[in-house]
């Protein structure tokens, strides 16, 4: 298993460096959650449909060997120190990942293997932020004009927020992107939109529930029009609409998601 | 009195992670880096600065503030939390400005602060807004006719430096407001205040005054809009779970109004009741007395009753958020906050109101508008026979109105001719409309003979015709165009059948001299019969056209007796909408008063209409940019009356009497997002289907509503999971029978976020080194009311206001 330590400032550092092939992954117990009283967020759990997946520990187990003393607890310093930066675990065989947090590390015992090799077992405590895996590599997808259609597959296994970015070079107050079946969808007006050239981006983020505009990356949740909203891509083919007042350019964005 | 602990001032020590900025003698806080964690200026009573401190990055550091904001946007009460190892003094009414990501935004003053022999390492200094100062000065005032502006005027600039804040005059915006006479005796500047800022929080409109001390420390007294939407929020993704309270506890339906009598004021006699019958419906009976004094007159009672009414008569709204997501400080206003997709139900109309239904119109059809211009008299029309032809007058007229042309020719062939000349008429448009009625039931044509019925001469050269023929017994018309290329170019041969119809032939010019897009639509009875748009028609298109219409040429022998032709119009106009690409026209039209418009055609869908200045007959236009269709309506009174037929108990409904109302039809603009059905309750006394429902929006669509059973109710269900967005609806007579129709409760089925407008009532945050979280924030629709606290002032402090004076 080659697993990998993303951490917030963007380093990486491959476990199986210092761990070869001695690293197991315990994914722990996933419960779907239908008790929605549960504030989700804080632990990391995420809306899917009506109902959620609860949050959930992961624990990386290696076996760590080095020639003596001193090189073992380098080594085993230096995967506490990336291990505590950590952000994303990535599964670089599937080329997935997950949001974790660090927790802690296990009882790490090391022993003397002979005279000079020391090795030790240490299990890595990581909280799943999110209780899900998903794409390392973004899905996308683009086109230009007033009236899109998009023919989408989520071929991941849950439903999924994607990320459109929209460029236009004339004023465009009306925007409406929607999926028929399901019928779900999000409907901006926006009187600055494409007004001048530092306001001419506008990106609706469906995970973070966010519409940001131009240069200055202004919040514009208030100009979602009554009844729509942010919305997930189901799982399987579907259809994505996108209709602009004026000819824009949509670039969609998504990551997959999974159960393991 | 503190300028003793002031000698620290300059040499403040700053702990680990607490960063001094700028020299105290700096009045301002540019120096402050920005970081997105808190800053904290504190000053002596005496403005001088003593130190300034905002929360750094790395371990160790410690600056972190609890604090929390009242309804009208108040610090209400805060605690600081720091290290020790600081050497600031602190002493009881050190003032504490509030800095966010480098911008100030609240200021309020230490009330408690630890001993300093005490060892914890993290200091929590606890302290409060400048609103509470208020409260600490009591006074005794009156006035008399006097604006809010002018007391608060009086008030600020009188106590307000005393107690540690500004008072700029700029900015305390009142509603022009008069009070005719108060006295408050030994009151509170902060209950003085309540009492006009309750005055000044009326219902009338949607502007709420708020007041408080701002982050400057200035007095302000200022009004909101619920226009003004700070942020919205959705659920599932900036929060979740909200706790959703309906509360009825101060729910007033009903007002019994009593007066104090002139003699004697503790005495009262009974005024009037009133109530809002649907809340009573819905809620149940909620019942207050109120009393006014003797000098309030009954239209003012009244007035202030109906006020309680209306903003007491719904239970409010009240939710409360746990750890909002948020990425900057909210005060106070009016906050979107969409609760997560679900499904439900809503009444789009009871049809309890005729004016629930915004529009009532009368035929309305068709997708293309042609403007109009101005009809051709026919006084100035000459009439031309030869040989044994007549033109004549006939009654009645095809139109319905007296009069018509009578072209008659006895005998048939020999040149015979009987035609009327328009004489020549200036076209300066790029389409135009020629429109008329007629009736060849008593003419008779040869069977495999044709004749010219129209000409139209631009200059001396035919360019527009039509012919009129006998096709083995049946009637059949021609257009044709003469293009740029100097040939014929024709339409195809259309049946006519008996009786009396409307012609009708909108000629379009082509876009450019080389392009093939000119041509012609060709209306009977308002009924598109055929298009032709591919016709070069540029450089021979009319400037004056003069027009010859009746049996104007090649008349055979077979063909003789009358033609009937009544309302000849000709109309001209440039806003043809063909289609989705000409809708900036229709924002041009708007240029065009009514006034301008009156004694001109309008066409509908191939319909002409006069435009008359007449009050009940209102013009208006609709767009729906959705589908590029403009449609121009003309408000009718329709057969429709409110009766007391249900379908469960009791309630209001509609009682549509038609009879040979074909096309009449009432409409309303919705806006359903995500709709999944629809559902109308219908009873007719005729089985079958009277009546259409138009679903527009993301598609259009018609449904012919088929009632299986007279005399009794029929819940018509229509499956609108294919739309995305509704945006109007119509029902539309679609028979001409006697019928009488009730329509009661349309519902539309929707799943979607459930949108709330609600003002911010309480909020309180934890803003540390690098975060921001807002801790609970507590929304809801309850209002300050005028009524209801005017009722309190003039019980307790006799004041009379004059309620309905603001401008």
């Amino acid at each position: 298993m080659n697993l990998r330590i993303r951490t917030r400032g963007d380093l990486t550092y491959n476990i199986s460096d210092i761990a070869g092939d001695k690293v197991d992954l315990k994914r722990g117990e996933t419960l779907l959650d239908l008790d929605i009283v549960e504030k989700s967020f804080r632990s990391g759990a995420v809306l899917i449909g009506e109902r959620r997946i609860a949050s959930k520990e992961l624990t990386v187990s290696i076996e760590l060997f080095d020639d003596n003393d001193t090189d073992f607890r380098q080594a085993f310093n230096q995967f506490c120190y990336y291990a505590s930066q950590i952000e994303y675990l990535e599964d670089v065989d599937n080329d997935i990942r997950t949001k974790v947090e660090f927790k802690g590390f296990g009882d790490s015992p090391y022993q003397s293997l002979g005279t000079i090799n020391r090795g030790g077992y240490v299990d890595l405590k990581l909280h799943q932020l999110t209780p899900y895996w998903e794409d390392m590599t973004e899905q996308t997808d683009t086109d230009t004009g007033t009236d899109l259609t998009f023919n989408l597959n989520n071929s991941g296994y849950l439903d999924c927020p994607a990320t459109f970015t929209l460029e236009v070079a004339a004023l465009c107050t009306g925007i409406l992107i929607y999926i028929s079946d399901p019928v779900r969808g999000i409907e901006i007006q926006d009187l600055s939109f494409g007004y001048d050239t530092t306001l001419d981006e506008y990106i609706i983020n469906n995970e973070n529930g966010t519409i940001l505009l131009g240069d200055e990356q202004y919040n514009r949740n208030d100009r979602i029009r009554g009844g729509s909203g942010f919305f997930d891509f189901p799982v399987g083919n579907f259809t994505l609409n996108a209709e602009f007042s004026v000819s824009c350019q949509m670039d969609i964005a998504w990551r997959r998601r999974y159960f393991i | 009195m503190s300028t003793s602990t002031l000698g620290l001032g300059g040499g403040i020590y700053l702990g680990v992670g607490l960063r001094q900025s700028t020299a105290i003698a700096d009045p301002d806080i540019t120096g402050i880096n920005t970081y997105n964690g808190i800053g904290v200026v504190f000053y002596s009573p005496s403005q001088e600065r003593i130190a300034s401190l905002t929360a750094g990055l790395g371990q160790g550091e410690k600056l972190e503030t609890k604090m929390n904001f009242s309804k009208y946007g108040n610090l209400k009460g805060f605690q600081i939390s720091m290290l020790r190892n600081n050497e600031i003094p602190f002493f009881n009414g050190m003032k504490v400005e509030f800095y966010y990501k480098n911008l100030p935004f609240a200021y309020g003053y230490v009330d408690s602060f630890p001993e300093s022999d005490q060892i914890s390492s993290v200091v929590k200094i606890g302290g409060k807004g400048y609103v509470n100062k208020l409260r600490d000065k009591k006074i005794s005032v009156n006035y008399a006719s006097k604006t809010i502006e002018y007391i608060l005027d009086d008030l600020g600039s009188t106590y307000f430096l005393d107690l540690g804040f500004n008072y700029n005059s700029s900015k305390i915006q009142p509603p022009n407001t008069t009070i005719s006479s108060v006295d408050w005796s030994e009151k509170d500047l902060l209950k003085i205040i309540q009492d006009l800022i309750s005055i000044s929080n009326t219902n009338f409109d949607t502007i709420e005054y708020i007041y408080g001390i701002d982050q400057y420390g200035d007095f302000y007294f200022k009004g909101i809009s619920e226009d003004e939407i700070e942020k919205a929020y959705f659920e599932g993704y900036n929060y979740q779970n909200p706790i959703v309270e309906n509360d009825a506890s101060n729910l007033v339906n009903q007002v019994q109004l009593y007066r104090t009598t002139d003699a004697d004021d503790k005495e009262t006699e009974y005024v009037d009741t009133f109530e809002d019958s649907d809340s009573i419906d819905m809620n149940g009976l909620y019942e207050r007395k109120v009393t006014f004094s003797d000098f309030i007159d009954n239209t003012t009672a009244e007035n202030a009753a109906n006020g309680i009414i209306a903003d007491l008569k719904d239970p409010k709204t009240r939710l409360t958020i746990n750890d909002l997501i948020i990425d900057s400080i909210l005060n106070y206003g009016f906050y979107a906050l969409s609760n997560k997709r679900q499904d439900q139900k809503t009444v789009i109309s009871d049809f309890a109101l005729l004016s629930d239904w915004s529009t009532f119109i009368k035929n309305i059809a068709g997708s293309e508008v042609f403007y109009a211009g101005n009809e051709v008299d026919l006084s100035e029309w000459a009439f031309i026979s030869t040989n044994n032809g007549t033109v004549s007058i006939g009654n009645p007229g095809l139109d319905g109105t007296v009069g018509k042309l009578d072209f008659n020719i006895p005998v048939g062939g020999g040149g015979n001719r009987a035609y009327a000349n328009s004489g020549g008429k200036t076209i300066s448009y790029s389409n135009y409309m020629l429109s008329y009625y007629i009736d060849t039931d008593s003419l008779t044509i040869g069977v495999g003979e044709s004749f010219i019925n129209m000409y139209g001469y631009y200059t001396a050269a035919i360019s527009i015709k039509s012919q009129i023929r006998n096709n083995a017994g049946q009637y059949q018309i021609l257009i044709s165009v003469l293009n740029d290329a100097a040939g014929w170019t024709d339409g195809t041969w259309t049946n006519i059948s008996a009786g009396e119809h409307l012609f009708q032939v909108v000629y379009k010019k082509a876009s450019t001299a080389i392009a093939n897009d000119g041509g012609w639509h060709f209306y009977i009875d308002g009924a598109l019969q055929e298009s032709v748009l591919t016709v070069d028609i540029f450089t021979n298109w009319v400037s004056t056209l003069t027009l010859h219409l009746g049996l104007r040429d090649g008349v055979d022998a077979g063909t003789l007796d009358s033609l009937f032709i009544d309302e000849v119009n000709l109309i001209e106009g440039d806003k043809m909408l063909i289609d989705a690409t000409h809708k900036t026209a229709i924002a041009a039209s708007a240029a065009w008063t009514n006034d301008e418009l009156i004694d001109h055609y309008l066409v509908i869908g191939g319909i002409s209409y006069l435009i008359t200045d007449n009050d009940s007959n209102q013009l208006t236009l609709n767009s729906s940019p959705e589908s590029g269709i403009y449609d121009w309506k003309i408000n009718y009174d329709l057969n429709i009356s409110i009766i007391d037929e249900n379908v469960y108990t009791g309630r209001l409904c509609y009682k549509w009497e038609i009879d040979d109302n074909e096309g009449d039809l009432i409409e309303k603009d919705v806006e359903y997002f995500s709709p999944t059905k629809l559902k109308l309750f219908v009873r007719q006394d005729i089985t079958g289907e009277y009546l259409s429902i138009d679903i527009d929006g993301s598609k259009s669509e018609s449904f012919n509503i088929n009632v299986p059973f007279a005399n009794d109710w029929t819940e018509i269900e229509i499956d609108l999971t294919e739309w995305i967005k509704v945006t109007s609806i119509t029902l539309t007579v679609i028979d001409s029978s006697d019928i009488t129709i009730l329509l009661d409760r349309l519902e539309i089925y929707t799943e979607t976020y459930v949108k709330r407008l609600l003002s911010l009532e309480n909020v309180s945050y934890n803003i540390g080194s690098s975060s921001i979280k807002c801790e609970q924030a507590t929304f809801g629709t309850e209002k300050i009311l005028l009524t209801e606290d005017l009722k309190k002032i003039d019980e307790k402090n006799k004041v009379a206001v004059e309620i309905f004076s603001k401008q």
